[in-house]
């Protein structure tokens, strides 16, 4: 439990600052955009001000990636009218053999930008559990899914990643 | 134990949830010693793993480079601004 008095701001504001970079890389890849990210966790610093009183102290990155996700997931429901991905060629990465070797050098920094072109749930569980190394229980207090849905959207993640990044070799170099 | 003897194309499909947790680390004991056997022996799944392996590490380094000085400082001055909320009781 936070300890109740005045302590309970102090012990707040430890934890937010201790979780900051997580959530605002979280945020990241939700929005898709540093601005609103920054304005994303600001808020959600908010909600997660006003709920400090309820919260058991058990698993607090995770709690703090729950309020953020599901207040970006409400506001994302008004947006969902504009999609921002642009479908995969499915013909096109059938044919390509996309566990050969890629040429990390020049996809390296490209790898975040190929992950923000996953569906949401599989781009968060990814950077959750890949990204930002998770267990997979922490994951799935944070998205609010059983442990082993977790699991196959990494999995399943981390072939469509894969796909992205086969794909994006294939438009460079065409 | 072995399937596949191409060099290229697809893993073994009863082998992906396996190489997947032995390329993140969390496949253990006897399960990891057999998916390492099996992709010793088997060419798609040992590029399977070497390129899960490898697209695994590059995420986990993705985070290292951290925050701009600016964003983090912002990020701060949220944190307090939230932290104001919080009623002092008792
Ligand atoms: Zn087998
Ligand atoms: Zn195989």
């Amino acid at each position: 439990m936070p300890p109740a008095g005045a302590n309970r701001k102090l012990e707040f504001e430890q934890t937010a600052l201790g979780e900051l970079p997580v959530l605002y890389r979280v945020a990241r890849r939700l929005t898709g955009d540093a601005h609103q990210a920054e304005d994303l966790v600001a808020q959600a610093l908010l909600d997660a001000a006003k709920g400090w009183h309820s919260f058991d102290g058990a698993h607090p990155r995770s709690w703090l990636i729950r309020i953020l996700r599901n207040r970006y997931l409400r506001h994302a429901q008004r947006e969902a009218s504009k999609p921002r991905h642009v479908q995969l060629n499915e013909a096109a990465a059938m044919q390509k053999d996309i566990w050969e070797d890629l040429d990390w050098q020049m996809i390296g920094p490209k790898i975040l930008d190929a992950l923000d072109e996953l569906p949401e749930e599989y781009r968060t569980a990814v950077s959750l559990c890949d990204v930002e190394q998770m267990s997979y229980e922490d994951a799935s207090l944070a998205m609010q899914v059983p442990i082993g849905t977790v699991r196959s959207r990494v999995f399943r993640g981390r072939r469509l990643l894969r796909e992205k990044l086969a794909w994006v070799v294939n438009e460079d170099v065409s | 134990m072995f399937h596949n003897k191409n060099r290229t194309g697809p893993p073994c499909k009863h082998m992906e949830k396996l190489l997947n947790k032995t390329a993140e680390g969390s496949a253990r004991g006897i399960a990891r010693w057999y998916a390492l056997a099996h992709a010793a022996r088997c060419g798609p799944c040992r590029r399977f793993l070497n390129a899960l392996i490898e697209m695994i590490a590059r995420l986990r380094a993705s985070k290292n480079e951290g925050l701009p000085d600016e964003t983090a400082q912002r990020l701060k001055s949220s944190a307090a601004a939230a932290a104001a909320n919080i009623p002092f009781d008792d």
